[in-house]
């Protein structure tokens, strides 16, 4: 018997080259050697696949693995030991580190320490859009390329100075990096723990309105517009927010949006009990929110699903919903 | 009583409700009475853990204990290791093995209490959290309207002031609605919480509106710092509009009551020629106050397994 495994009867899914259906994947020296109906199995390992689904490693965009800083919460060696189980191959880390990943000293520290002590997973650095996620002075993407990023953010921390934001755009479109926005007006959302509606109502929480979303969403539009530069919308998670990036893609703007499991998967009312497990920001939404997003990717409006994995310790989370840590972790979603 | 908490009246059955306002009664007779004090929780242990400020819902709680000759001990939030940075389930575990009996937590954020609940094995009652709910407040309330107006059922109350951040608001809509009262609230647009009309409430467009026909106005308490942060630009607009003066509760049924959990701010949310007026019965709800915790101590002490 050599070396080679045989993955019987699942449900074969693979985009680029088309295919949906139940077959065989035959996997020699570690690569895919064939794909096909009814493969021999005769001298190789079987491992069956009945009910289950086969694909190629997926890509999270984006995700938090809390390394160098806060490891207590997560590191890249248990980070990207989750996201394999998830089934990613590739995941892409935000820069809210401490330090920030807003250097290719730290970036060159993420990437090494991923080929030395990750799962085999990909880690694909985003760096910063401001030195220390200020919001004040661009950080060096031009270092930062060279060392390895291949996307800017100030996740979390949205860059509120829109001439900064376009400046950064067009600078970063000279390295060929582009600005994945966390979309939020934070003056919005002042005291806000949860979506604003009924059950923030019926439970005496703080809302966020929607227009928290959409307000920064349409200026990250408008601005990429206006400079034919491409921007990235992490999150969405309104109704409201899916419609401003079709109606961007209808006028040929370079935008690309994502949403998360948990905003096509859960709604407000997840919170009535005071779950701090779904302490999230964005924050979980309505259902016509979350048929929107199903909508938006059904349609191409959305682009990707990514987790926004957010891993906190729990202890963080055994609090008071309104000093829970927020956050939701993401990379077994798949998994489920 | 079958409950091991009181976290709010979202969900209390009328059956509940009566049964405590019922027992309340009898218990308002130890409070008149010359001889204060009763065995009904002799060798309990109640503690008041509160991380808010309170003057006259601790005392209240506190006074209710002693009467009924519990032991009874405080912690306020400056005092404790709460300032230390303990963990408010921590807290409750830690006040579990000394054999405390109930729990009477009062906490600036929502949902506090019902996360105490779940890990301690004492009663837990809500002595209000953030914008939730204040439960003993609605039940001293119900208790008071009760007794002037001979029920509950088909009544019109009119809830005026800041109805977004009150919680006194909340209960009172839950337990006010499941006993048949018709709640009408007013406040500027600012302070209505949204889609709070799914509660089984009505908005009133005026504070005229509000108190046309209405068998009690209350006011709720409006802070000052909430026109810091801009949600109305001066007391002499808010007074303008939504104060309850002589004027409006005029526009009410001629016997109508005129009520407020306190503190008041005079001059602000309601005037003083109303709070002192002979329909006010804002010092007799205090007194309910005291009857309403002493009942509820007692059923909640004698669970039934």
């Amino acid at each position: 018997m050599d070396n080679s495994i045989l993955i019987r009867g699942g449900r074969v899914i693979d985009p680029k080259n088309g295919i949906d259906a139940v077959m065989d994947v035959l996997v020699r020296d570690g690569k895919i050697a064939c794909v096909g109906e009814n493969l021999s199995a005769e001298g190789v390992q079987v491992m069956d696949a009945a009910g289950k689904v086969v694909a190629p490693g997926f890509i999270d965009m984006h995700c938090h693995l809390r390394d160098p800083g806060q490891e207590y919460k997560e590191d890249i060696v248990s980070g990207t030991r989750a996201a394999a189980r998830g089934g990613f191959t590739g995941v892409c880390c935000m820069p809210n580190t401490h330090p920030v990943n807003d250097c290719a000293a730290v970036t060159r520290y993420i990437l090494e320490k991923a080929e030395t002590q990750g799962s085999g997973v990909h880690v694909y650095p985003v760096g910063a859009v401001s030195k220390g996620l200020e919001g004040k002075e661009m950080a060096e993407i031009g270092r930062m390329k060279q060392a390895g990023i291949i996307a800017i953010s100030d996740d979390g921390r949205p860059v509120t100075n829109s001439n900064l934001l376009r400046l950064a755009m067009q600078y970063a479109d000279h390295f060929g990096v582009f600005i994945m926005s966390h979309s939020e007006d934070k003056s919005l959302v002042g005291d806000g723990v949860m979506n604003e509606g009924f059950i923030s109502t019926k439970l005496g929480l703080p809302g966020i309105t929607r227009a928290a979303e959409e307000v920064m969403i349409a200026r990250d539009i408008l601005v990429a517009e206006a400079e034919g530069k491409r921007i990235h919308l992490c999150h969405v998670s309104t109704k409201g927010g899916v419609q401003l990036v079709r109606e961007a893609k209808a006028r040929g703007v370079r935008v690309t949006a994502e949403t998360t499991p948990h905003y096509i998967g859960a709604t407000d009312d997840w919170v009535i009990g005071y779950d701090s497990n779904c302490r999230v920001n964005p924050p979980l939404r309505e259902e016509s929110d979350r048929l929107a997003c199903i909508a938006g990717l059904a349609d191409g409006t959305l682009d990707a699903i990514a987790t926004d994995h957010a891993p906190h310790h729990e202890d963080e989370k055994r609090v008071e919903f309104h000093i829970a840590a927020s956050g939701i972790s993401g990379f077994d979603q798949p998994a489920r | 009583m079958k409950r091991k908490d009181l976290l709010g009246l979202d969900g209390v059955s009328r059956e509940e409700i009566t049964g405590i306002l019922d027992a309340a009664m009898t218990m308002r007779q130890v409070v008149r009475s010359s001889n204060k004090k009763t065995a009904h929780l002799q060798g309990k242990s109640i503690v008041t853990l509160f991380y808010e400020n309170s003057t006259r819902t601790r005392m209240s709680f506190e006074l209710a204990s002693k009467y009924m000759s519990a032991a009874a001990a405080n912690i306020s939030a400056s005092a404790s290791s709460v300032a230390k940075g303990e963990t408010l389930i921590d807290t409750g575990v830690t006040l579990d093995q000394m054999g405390t009996d109930v729990i009477i937590i009062r906490h600036p954020m929502s949902g506090a209490p019902a996360l105490l609940a779940r890990h301690v094995r004492a009663s837990v009652i809500n002595a209000g959290d953030g914008m939730n709910e204040h439960p003993t407040q609605a039940l001293l309330d119900m208790m008071t309207m009760r007794e002037h107006l001979g029920g509950l059922d088909g009544i019109k109350v009119a809830i005026c002031g800041d109805v977004m951040h009150s919680r006194v608001a909340r209960s009172n809509i839950y337990g006010l609605t499941t006993m048949g009262a018709n709640v009408v609230l007013c406040a500027p647009p600012t302070l209505i919480p949204p889609r709070i009309e799914e509660l089984g409430c009505y908005l009133a467009p005026t504070i005229e509106d509000a108190c046309e026909g209405a068998d009690v106005v209350m006011g709720l308490r409006i802070q000052r710092e909430r026109q810091q942060k801009g949600l109305f630009p001066s007391v002499a607009e808010y007074c303008d509009h939504w104060e309850i003066t002589p004027e409006r509760v005029a526009l009410a049924k001629k016997h109508a009551l005129v009520m407020h959990p306190g503190p008041m701010n005079r001059g602000v949310e309601i005037a003083s020629s109303a709070a002192d007026s002979s329909q006010s019965v804002i010092s007799q709800q205090v007194e309910s106050g005291v009857a309403v915790r002493m009942a509820l101590l007692y059923m909640l002490t004698r669970r039934e397994a």
